[in-house]
């Protein structure tokens, strides 16, 4: 029995409530680990072994899992808005797998030793042809079924160029290497790479969140979106620009990470009363809460191969996905 | 069809003169067959006995017949002795095993003892044991003079622990670690270390947390060349910024890949290169030093 | 005073020409409908005026200046648009589809003020539908919902209103109720263009009707000039009754 009302939550206790999820999201990402100890002790000697382990290993790990995070869950709401498609999000849509084509083409080829910064630059590339070639096979007012397989066919596309770098490695072993790109990982990450891919995160996310009314206009189709003053062709620019920048930076450091900007849209959109403008803020909090908690049960549950993030994200987010077609079948056919 | 035969050289080999068209399909087999024999007795071995980088023959290697290593590149050799390793090459040596042609397989070494018996075994198989003796005798004296002390009785070599910062572990991408009975423990042990891995209880290959890394506060940290130089995802972590600052004394020492990819008696200098660290102040070692024993 | 004024306008889609040489223009408190058969040209009248389509040839004048050297910001706060398909993609509340008509007033990063908030409830007040406003808009009625368009029209007070069929799928006390605002909003000084099917409501509630006919406007009048037997039959190849008495209807009858 659907509900005949939609009442908002006051977007004030939704930022308060996502906001101290997520700081105690990041401080339970700080303390676990291999060794145990306290973040107290950590904190009190400075030149112990545990101070480092906490600031240099523990510290950037959490703060990469915050901007990916945030990254994942504010591109796909924004991709959503945009397509007016609860089912958008950019691994689906081969975003997450053109920036993975882009980084290990520049991590490969060696152009990454002319210039660190290269990396997150390849990632964005990559992920900027992918929505590029998104919107050329499919469209902007392309049905559902039309939009996840142009999104196939661009996975498809990237996972066989990635394989194909293999072909300039010179280590034998490097398929492994590329099957921890298609997998994400944050661990053993420093603050180098915070560093290398912050700027472009934080660029992507002002042109994403800057975006929240004019998405909100688009609810009502792209005409009367146009005839209440919202350029088109600009947001679409943003659009594309925003998510390639910060989707494709994360991307490059961390590898391809899935599904959480399906499940984190998905499970707020309620909560903000249904608004793809509201729903751009909280989505980013929530991507990184999903992405924090999942880091922690990454090294939390024991296992002889590493548990890959990517992996945890994907046995979270394949089964939502496959249950959410199948409540939208309905309106889709 | 050829019919079966035993995969071992038969009596009635002359002892003096031994197999005159050797085919080796393993650079590991290449490197001890180049040692033990002139190359005009092989009549095949792999291409990557040629790279300088990975083959510690590349000079030796020079104008020997280069096969892929599939059956018909072997038989195009018209071989009458077939060298192989146990990993790589299987259909190959599963298909000679079956002829007339003789084949040995030498699995991978883990000790030098394995080694030592690498060579006598391919010695007779090729009438060089003499020399293959002398090469044995080499090693052992070179090793006993890197880490005095070192005795090689019937057993396994006694090799003493150095006094003082003696702790080290061996890493590697995407975390691994060898720990017991693998091939850089060997070196390390005969250089007079002690592996922290293998105190960790680890055995073959592991992996160790970046954080159990720097809580086992290590003496030594050794790296493998080509992993260090290379540019790999599961190789980043080699270079993390927390281990030099949260071990600043730590002493690093980078091997060359080659002398460990191979048992062979090159694999001395890889405990050539440790037993200097050993010995010299603790900022002095590094990579540096170690690639300039390249050659 | 022209509010709005096309020149010669000549539109095509995909190489197919649609207009051909359109000229009319719109004054103010007028209700002005736009009529013609199916594939005429009407909706893309409609686009042409707020931009959707640019046009090939011809200007296009709103209060005086081209629309090109009007602001974005101006022309949204000008121009009232309802589109034909009146979707809403997402299960919003009614309050929220009508506020969405301020959007025009508001900075990006600004939120609704409550100057803004009573006049989005005067909007749902005049439209009778302030009673649905925390209601999904996916659960309504036909009728219902189209108030809720008209009402966020409203809440954006434009000046001139564009409404593209917007009575479709109504039954007849809705359409008239639809008919009854828009006249209502014309005789407060501003001025409509609707897109109509049904001749009877065009010939009740507009002043003045454009007869689009393969892209060209082959009439344009009162509705007693326009729906003459002749237009009818050239244009629709249909005969209608008309209404005798003070009251002047048009009432489509028969094929021809």
């Amino acid at each position: 029995m659907k509900k005949n009302t939609v009442k908002e939550v006051s977007p004030f206790w939704l930022y308060v409530v996502l906001g101290t999820l997520l700081l105690a999201a990041f401080l339970g990402s700080v303390s676990v680990g291999a060794l145990k100890f306290s973040l107290w002790d950590a904190l009190c000697h400075p030149s112990s072994g545990f101070s480092f382990i906490l600031w240099d290993i523990r510290l950037p790990r959490a703060l990469l899992g915050l901007l990916v995070g945030a990254t994942l869950g504010l591109a796909g709401a924004a991709m959503q808005g945009f397509l007016r498609n609860p089912l958008a999000e950019p691994g689906i849509l081969g975003v997450t797998g053109g920036a993975a084509l882009g980084a290990v083409a520049v991590f490969y080829t060696g152009l990454i030793s002319i210039f660190p910064m290269m990396l997150p630059i390849g990632g964005i590339l990559g992920a900027f042809v992918s929505v590029i070639l998104l919107y050329l096979f499919a469209g902007a007012l392309a049905g559902i079924q039309t939009l996840i397989l142009a999104g196939v066919a661009i996975n498809v596309i990237a996972f066989a160029g990635t394989s194909l770098m293999l072909n300039l490695v010179k280590d034998p072993y490097a398929v492994l290497d590329i099957v921890f790109w298609q997998m994400g990982s944050l661990a053993d990450r420093s603050f180098e790479h915070v560093f290398l891919i912050l700027p472009f995160v934080l660029a992507g996310w002002c042109m994403l969140l800057w975006d929240g009314r004019a998405l909100e206009a688009l609810s009502l189709g792209e005409e009367t979106a146009l005839s209440l003053g919202i350029s088109l062709g600009s947001l679409r620019t943003r659009i594309v620009l925003g998510a390639a920048l910060c989707v494709g930076a994360s991307v490059a450091v961390c590898g391809s990470i899935g599904f959480v900007g399906l499940i984190v849209p998905h499970l707020l959109r309620p909560l903000v009363g249904y608004r793809p403008g509201r729903l751009l803020g909280a989505s980013a909090l929530g991507g990184a809460v999903l992405i924090l908690c999942s880091d922690i049960a990454v090294r939390m549950v024991p296992s002889l191969m590493e548990l890959k993030l990517g992996v945890v994200t994907s046995l979270l987010g394949a089964p939502f996905f496959l249950f959410l077609i199948f409540r939208l079948r309905k309106k889709i056919l | 069809m050829p019919g079966v035969s035993k995969a071992e050289p038969s009596s009635s080999e002359p002892r003096d003169s031994g197999p005159q068209r050797i085919v080796s399909i393993n650079l590991c087999t290449d490197e001890l067959l180049l040692r033990l024999v002139t190359p005009d007795r092989v009549a095949g071995m792999t291409k990557f006995s040629d790279d300088p980088e990975v083959s510690t023959v590349a000079k030796l290697s020079q104008g020997v017949r280069k096969i892929p290593g599939n059956i018909e590149s072997v038989l195009a050799c018209e071989p009458d002795l077939v060298l192989g390793g146990r990993f790589n090459g299987k259909e190959t040596l599963h298909f000679f095993r079956y002829s007339d042609i003789p084949v040995l397989i030498f699995d991978v070494a883990k000790s030098f003892e394995d080694i030592y018996g690498d060579i006598r075994r391919l010695a007779d198989a090729v009438g060089e044991r003499q020399k293959g003796e002398r090469i044995i005798r080499e090693m052992q004296e070179d090793l006993a003079e890197l880490n005095p002390g070192t005795t090689h009785g019937v057993g396994p070599f006694q090799h003493p622990v150095l006094e003082g910062l003696n702790r080290a572990v061996f890493f590697q991408s995407d975390n691994y670690v060898p720990g017991e009975g693998t091939f850089e423990n060997a070196v390390m042990e005969a250089a007079g270390f002690r592996n922290i891995a293998a105190e960790l209880g680890i055995r073959d290959y592991g992996r160790i947390d970046l954080e159990r890394l720097i809580d086992a506060r290590p003496d030594v940290i050794i790296y493998s060349s080509e992993q260090r130089n290379s540019k790999t995802v599961r190789g980043e972590v080699l270079g993390h910024p927390a281990i030099k600052k949260a071990l600043p004394d730590v002493r690093i020492v980078t091997i060359p890949t080659l002398y460990l990819s191979c048992g062979s008696p090159v694999s001395v200098e890889a405990v050539r290169i440790l037993a200097k660290a050993a010995r010299a102040s603790p900022l002095g070692v590094g990579s540096s030093d170690s690639l300039r024993e390249d050659s | 005073m022209k509010l709005i004024e096309t020149e010669k306008l000549d539109v095509s889609l995909d190489g197919m020409t649609i207009l051909n040489d359109v000229s009319f223009w719109i004054g103010k408190g007028e209700v002005v409908g736009l009529v013609g058969p199916n594939g005429a040209g009407k909706s893309t009248v409609l686009k042409a005026l707020i931009g959707a389509l640019l046009p090939d040839k011809g200007t296009i004048r709103i209060f005086g200046k081209p629309v090109r050297e009007v602001s974005r910001r101006t022309l949204a706060r000008k121009l009232g648009y309802l589109p034909q398909e009146n979707e809403v993609h997402w299960p919003l509340t009614v309050e929220r589809v009508v506020a969405f008509g301020r959007i025009p007033y508001l900075m990006p990063w600004e939120g609704l003020k409550g100057a803004d908030q009573k006049i989005i409830r005067d909007a749902m007040r005049a439209t009778d539908t302030f009673h649905l406003r925390h209601r999904r808009i996916d659960h309504l009625a036909g009728g219902e919902k189209a108030l809720v368009m008209i009402a966020r029209l409203l809440a954006g007070e434009p000046e001139i209103i564009l409404a593209d069929e917007p009575v479709q799928g109504l039954d007849p006390a809705h359409s008239i109720q639809v008919m009854e605002f828009l006249a209502g909003i014309a005789e407060n000084g501003r001025s409509v263009l609707v897109v109509l099917h049904d001749l009877a409501l065009a010939s009740r509630f507009c002043s003045r009707v454009l007869l689009l006919h393969e892209g060209k406007i082959a009439a344009s009048g009162s509705p007693e000039e326009v729906f003459s037997s002749e237009n009818l039959r050239s244009s629709y190849h249909i005969e209608a009754k008309y209404g005798n008495g003070d009251d002047f209807y048009v009432l489509p009858w028969k094929r021809i």
